[in-house]
């Protein structure tokens, strides 16, 4: 059975292809990442689809987004290291739950892996 | 807001336009509108007053009805003093709307006050009508109505913002025409001038007009530390007998209005008096960890979810009645007509050997389903991230992944071999979504040195509240109790099966009192083989993935197909 695709499959590619062209790390800072992510859902509205964004406070804000940061890191996928987590790290998990799962739950809804990873480019430049 | 002309639309409208005429268009209903002002005293606040033109509106069934539908849901059935309704709730919105539009007018010389008399009217209005769209216990049947073809076609249109399901009700409720009518007779009456577009905006969260300047109005009831929150954390926690310290006198002592760079003018807090905000942050993970996702309120609510199920997919077996009319629960707006006391009175009616009859004196009497997995960080194994984002992520919102977790929960019957003996709407896997944390990110804060400043940037309380979450999260499988363990035995099969060997530790087991829990997480091979010794958790759990594996993936076959 193969799970449906939800936000957390896209920021696992993000992430696996940001890991893959050595960003080290990824800031933590709420607004800068709901504001990347919500420049990138512009620009790619197929590969963000699963992300809703609410503009009614001071910047996008999508509960997706925040769910799904919280699901990867609950699950070891990434991490925040020290007393006040400035960064996320992308951890080992990453890569294997990109290649285990998300890439091909991305790939049955029609993501491939060449758009993922410009998806990850602009996301990358954002933040 | 304009409707479109295709069905499922002209229904939607058609639905708002019948419930709003018989709670407050029906002038059987109606009575003379009241002279004087009304006093009540809230336990929680004390002395509420009300104008005379607001008694008119509370007197309407459209607010009376609330009176018949739980603030927490089912979590009166586990904290019995959590039984305060949506009314009481109602009533403190109105009072927290005047004390913080009193705190921050008290900021500013009389001729220059922040709030004139007609915005303080339109808010209280707001105030109100904030929650007349809720239908049977809260959220839990939003959840539900959501989904429906009407409310989907509604929210696609995209003209309203993104906001709760509930509150697109209750602005809608408030634009109906026999509201209008309604509002336009206590205006006169009254001689006053009620905007009923600015309250509905406020409701929604939008600055009435897409004014900049004028944010901070909304703001007081759909900000960052809004009347709503300031009640619903007090009152819920109060009821649960879990009190919080939230030191309110501070937060509006210190509440103004000042210009973001952006040119918002927006309600801010001085630097000084940020604790306030951080103990709503924490009074709220208390509230969501300790009450709204105790396990037992969820199996609650998961019972209440597979009634609702079964009336939207059997409407001729399974049906409620409200003022004479048989309520369609795959139409959203007849939602509004279920209320607790709609749906338990369905009980009182049928025999006793009727299948509703059962299943909501099952809820009635709390023969509640009990725990037969516990999925945390701290029951699953080590090495099973990439599995366990896979189930994890299924705690977000929308159809499919409602579908996915349903198939899971078929899945794990057919393991148990269960299939005719327990109906797949006894079981279920619950992955609550984690609640908003955004507050710290919403709140602007002065300080003396400059420029305003996000409390996120001054104290990264969010990250704290996040982690404080990610630790007290915790998903379930619950069943009926006399399957708790076949269930739980064949649920670490399906999940192991499903996604990628996800394997859990003897603790999933235990902390769901399972009479026999065992782990299935991966043991050396030496041990395996041992002369003599007792055998480990890992070998009690290999002969049931013998046993199954075949059937288990056969099952997953046929779903697939299916789906």
């Amino acid at each position: 059975m193969l799970m449906p695709m939800t936000a957390e499959d896209v920021v696992v590619g993000i992430f696996y292809y940001m890991k893959k062209h050595n960003a080290p790390k990824l800031t933590a800072d709420r607004e800068t990442l709901h504001r990347a992510f919500h420049t990138v859902s512009e620009k790619h509205p197929d590969v963000m689809a699963s992300f809703s964004f609410r503009q009614r406070e001071l910047f996008p804000e999508s509960k997706q987004l925040d769910q799904a940061l919280s699901n990867l890191d609950a699950t070891g996928l990434i991490s925040r290291q020290n007393l006040t987590p400035r960064y996320y790290l992308f951890e080992d998990p990453l890569v294997q739950s990109y290649k285990k799962s998300s890439k091909k739950i991305l790939h049955a809804a029609g993501i491939n892996e060449a758009k993922i990873e410009t998806v990850a480019a602009d996301i990358a430049k954002l933040v | 807001m304009t409707l479109d002309k295709t069905t499922p639309l002209i229904d939607f409208k058609k639905g708002i336009d019948e419930f709003a005429q018989e709670f407050v268009g029906n002038r059987r209903y109606r009575r003379k509108f009241p002279d004087g002002s009304k006093i009540i005293h809230d336990p929680l606040w004390g002395t509420i007053k009300l104008e005379p033109w607001e008694v008119a509106l509370l007197d309407l069934p459209l607010f009376q009805r609330l009176r018949q539908i739980h603030q927490t849901s089912l979590v009166s059935y586990v904290f019995p003093g959590c039984s305060h309704t949506r009314f009481e709730h109602t009533l403190g919105v109105l009072q927290q709307t005047q004390k913080l539009i009193d705190a921050v007018n008290k900021q500013y010389p009389t001729d220059k006050q922040k709030f004139e008399p007609s915005t303080i009217r339109n808010l209280r209005l707001a105030a109100l009508f904030h929650d007349c769209g809720h239908s049977c216990f809260s959220h839990i049947s939003e959840d539900l109505y959501e989904s429906c073809p009407d409310m989907t076609a509604f929210i696609e249109m995209g003209e309203s913002p993104k906001c709760h399901a509930h509150e697109a009700f209750s602005a809608l409720i408030m634009k109906s025409e026999p509201v209008k009518n309604y509002i336009s007779e206590i205006e006169e009456h009254y001689k006053i001038e009620l905007d009923i577009d600015k309250a509905a905006a406020s409701i929604i969260g939008e600055p009435a007009g897409g004014d900049k300047k004028k944010h901070y109005e909304t703001q007081v009831i759909n900000g960052p530390f809004d009347a709503d929150k300031l009640d619903y954390i007090f009152r819920d926690a109060h009821y649960s007998g879990i009190p919080v310290g939230l030191d309110l006198d501070r937060l509006w002592s210190s509440c103004m209005v000042s210009k973001t760079e952006t040119g918002e003018h927006v309600l801010t807090l001085h630097q000084a008096s940020v604790a306030p905000l951080e103990q709503i942050l924490f009074s709220k993970i208390n509230l969501f960890s300790i009450v709204y996702q105790h396990p037992k309120v969820r199996a609650a609510e998961k019972m209440f979810q597979s009634i609702i199920e079964e009336a939207k997919e059997r409407p001729k077996a399974v049906y409620f009645n409200a003022s004479g009319r048989r309520l369609d629960l795959n139409r959203s707006t007849d939602y509004l007509w279920l209320t607790d006391e709609v749906f338990f009175a369905e009980a009182l009616q049928r025999k006793q050997d009727d299948y509703l009859h059962k299943k909501l004196h099952d809820i009635r009497y709390r023969r509640l389903l009990v725990r037969a997995l516990t999925i945390s960080n701290d029951t699953v194994g080590e090495d099973c991230g990439a599995g366990f984002i896979q189930l994890r992520k299924l705690n977000q919102r929308g159809s499919s992944i409602y579908q996915a977790k349903r198939e899971l929960a078929k899945l794990i019957i057919q393991a148990a071999h269960l299939e005719g003996k327990l109906d797949f709407r006894d079981v279920w896997v619950d992955l609550p979504s984690d609640p908003s944390f955004g507050e710290a990110d919403r709140t602007f804060v002065r300080t003396a040195s400059g420029p305003l400043r996000k409390v996120s940037e001054l104290f990264p309380i969010h990250y704290w509240s996040e982690l404080y979450q990610k630790h007290k999260w915790r998903g379930h499988v619950f069943c009926p109790p006399d399957y708790q363990q076949k269930i739980y035995e064949a649920s670490l099969e399906v999940f192991k099966h499903q996604f990628f060997d996800l394997r859990f530790k003897k603790s999933a087991g235990e902390t769901s009192h399972v009479p026999n829990p065992i782990s299935n997480l991966k043991t050396p091979r030496k041990r395996k083989n041992t002369v003599g010794q007792k055998a480990s958790e890992g070998q009690q759990a290999i002969s049931p993935t013998k046993k199954t594996r075949p059937m288990i993936k056969q099952a997953g076959r046929k779903i697939t197909k299916k789906t």
